[in-house]
């Protein structure tokens, strides 16, 4: 077939193709239903909000990691349980150098930003240091990574 | 007729998905098993391929959400989301599953391969609701 043949008819079948797709897109009965849609959307925000995940433990066997969230919970935790301590907006961050690849539990590095509120009459300094001693020993014995850092800011007194 | 037995995998990773989810399910400070984005559209797209075959999509079910199951040459590959409980250390709780899921797949014949374990969450127990106490979620932190 000659090409000035081929050309024309090439142009009508993706011209064709083009109407099929347009033709798909605007049918009611080929979208997802809207319960599907609700799921997906649930699962995405739920992934967001997870935020990246730590590898805690590498073998050839497979590995461990913990999902920042996990332990933003678990700093949460151990804050809240402490006396006159209220704790807020939470973020943790691999430290530098801390990427994949054969490793023991205990070995990884995080750095922590916690804010918190205090009630007022509190010892800031002795509460904030018992609050880092706090959160570096659960971080180790719950998820086996290193606090190297554990940043701690007191934005708000609440009465009591 | 040959007298070769004709070869069949008795062990299918859907099996192997089943065992590793009730494993990880029974292992002491599991709660739960995680969905992820991609577990769900992997099972969204199972599903309409299953549909434009035309075949049965009953056994078509969301009881595998976080487990994804690999089997290539005898060798099963896992994959497990989960979320812990805070009574138990979740580094303790995911060696244990992974312990749990390898003897699992050594029994059914298959060679335990990598198990990853991700924990997703780590949450309390859920208790009996009190409707007289209202427990403020922990995302609304993100707003103070």
């Amino acid at each position: 077939m000659a090409l000035d043949e081929t050309i024309p008819r090439l142009a009508k079948l993706a011209e064709a193709t083009r109407t099929l797709r347009d033709n798909d897109a605007e049918d009611a009965s080929l979208q997802p239903h809207h319960a599907v849609k609700d799921s997906v959307m649930k699962v995405a925000r739920a992934e967001v909000r997870r935020g990246s995940l730590l590898p805690v433990y590498q073998a050839d066997q497979g590995g461990i990691r913990i999902s920042e969230q996990a332990i933003t919970t678990l700093i949460w935790f151990g804050a809240d349980a402490l006396p006159g301590v209220r704790a807020r907006r939470c973020r943790v961050h691999p430290a530098p150098g801390t990427a994949d690849g054969p490793r023991p539990a205990g070995t990884a590095d995080i750095s922590v930003s916690l804010r918190i509120a205090v009630a007022s009459g509190t010892n800031i300094p002795r509460t904030a240091e018992l609050l880092r001693q706090r959160i570096i020993s659960m971080i180790t014995a719950h998820v086996g990574l290193n606090a190297k850092a554990v940043n701690i800011t007191v934005e708000d007194f609440y009465d009591v | 007729m040959s007298d070769h037995p004709l070869e069949a995998r008795l062990i299918s990773h859907r099996l192997i998905a089943d065992l590793a989810a009730r494993t990880a399910l029974d292992t002491r400070g599991v709660l739960r098993l995680e969905p992820t984005l991609k577990g769900l559209l992997t099972h969204l797209r199972t599903g309409t391929i299953q549909n434009l075959r035309r075949t049965d999509t009953r056994t078509t079910s969301a009881r595998h959400d976080g487990v994804f199951v690999t089997v290539h040459n005898g060798i099963a590959d896992v994959q497990l989301d989960i979320a812990t409980d805070i009574a138990f250390a979740a580094l303790e709780v995911a060696h244990a599953v992974r312990e749990q899921i390898a003897r699992t797949i050594s029994h059914t014949g298959l060679i335990p391969g990598r198990i990853d374990i991700s924990v997703l969450a780590i949450e309390h127990a859920p208790t009996a609701p009190d409707p007289l106490s209202a427990t403020p979620s922990a995302w609304n932190r993100h707003d103070l």
